[in-house]
């Protein structure tokens, strides 16, 4: 249940959202997906800890969905697209403990 | 005189965003390629070096032949060769853009632009945008008016000077051929570049059929005009901070606009106006 961010080779926020450059692609990224590497940041770090940052930055997820849930989903999200990675196995198998 | 002429082949030189390219023509037709070189590349054209060539100078080695198995042959050797004139010109144009922007990756920010100029105070409007959005449509119709810098390589320094690039046109010539014309921007009636242009303003271009029929611009944030530029970006990742590099340039343009247009011509005003506004 732990991840860590990969090594940007330059990154720039702005009003809440950021781009960040890994290689030669560049990332869009909304509010929570910032907050989220903001809050990773370059040491492995537990879902549960990025979850209890986003608990307070932002407003709780619609419909009763689950906070670490929705944490772990956007960590997934983030992973496939190159941003993250995941360092424990139970979460590669998608399980949030 | 920008030609020498040794051992049966010709040599022509360029400067191509700031790099020095030297071509040598060989081949039974040579001479007739090193004429047409000097024709389509006549703004990028330089004199020999006086002393010792720049240790960075470019050299390609152009062979044009009537005979196959000669073209063969010179092929196998490494050379760019053809028995075709406007094939080698269609090859070369695009060669000399990678070599000199391979030369200058760590040094300029360089991205798919074409860059106009006033040709008296030297502001210039980059209008960026992927191939086919209208780059090289642009600056053979707006050229006339302003000044060509580049129709395909927005080269940017530090200080926001651009280093202009007014390369040969490639223009589609028929439907069914592959081969572009290699267009000297005086045949096309184009204004000579400013020696020294300096961004005034960055646009996004957003080409569509059902775009209104006047020009809309619209300001792109900065973390979004990332988005848009930085994959139009030549070996963006090869300098520091490259994305804080961008952002000092358009912060100092005014920020990055989108402009959604249907025809080139329908921007002479848009970019006229971005000129005066800079003045």
């Amino acid at each position: 249940m732990r991840v860590r961010r990969v090594p940007f080779l330059d990154e720039y926020a702005e009003g809440g959202e950021s781009a960040v450059l890994i290689g030669d692609r560049v990332f869009v990224l909304s509010e929570i997906a910032t907050t989220i590497l903001a809050a990773v940041g370059d040491e492995s770090v537990s879902v549960d800890a990025v979850a209890a940052v986003l608990g307070e930055a932002f407003e709780a997820p619609p419909d009763g969905t689950d906070l670490l849930a929705a944490t772990t989903s956007a960590m997934h999200e983030l992973a496939a697209q190159g941003l993250l990675e995941i360092t424990d196995s139970d979460l590669q198998q998608g399980t949030a403990k | 005189m920008r030609q020498d002429i040794s051992g049966g082949s010709h040599t022509v030189h360029l400067s191509a965003l700031g790099v020095p390219v030297v071509v040598r023509a060989s081949g039974s037709r040579s001479s007739e390629l090193s004429q047409a070189l000097e024709v389509a590349w006549e703004w990028c054209l330089t004199d020999p070096p006086a002393g010792h060539s720049d240790p960075d100078t470019v050299v390609i080695e152009a062979f044009l032949d009537k005979d196959d198995e000669a073209v063969r042959t010179a092929r196998a050797r490494g050379l760019v060769a053809g028995d075709s004139l406007a094939e080698l010109m269609h090859w070369l144009t695009p060669l000399v853009t990678t070599r000199a922007i391979t030369a200058r990756a760590s040094s300029l920010l360089m991205m798919h632009a074409c860059v106009l100029s006033d040709p008296v105070s030297g502001a210039a409007v980059v209008l960026a945008g992927p191939s086919g959005a209208g780059k090289t449509t642009l600056a053979r119709t707006l050229g006339r008016s302003f000044g060509y810098v580049t129709d395909e390589c927005a080269a940017i320094r530090d200080d926001h000077g651009v280093v202009p690039f007014p390369k040969p046109l490639s223009l589609v010539t028929g439907a069914a051929s592959a081969v572009k014309e290699q267009a000297a921007p005086s045949s096309l009636g184009l204004t000579a570049p400013h020696p020294s242009p300096r961004v005034v303003s960055v646009l996004y271009l957003d080409r569509r059929a059902d775009a209104p029929s006047s020009p809309v611009l619209a300001p792109v944030p900065n973390v979004h005009a990332l988005g848009l530029l930085c994959p139009q970006v030549s070996f963006v990742g090869s300098r520091p901070r490259p994305l804080n590099r961008i952002v000092s340039l358009l912060d100092s343009a005014g920020g990055l606009r989108q402009v959604s247009y249907r025809e080139a011509a329908d921007l002479e005003a848009v970019v006229g106006k971005l000129f005066a506004d800079a003045s």
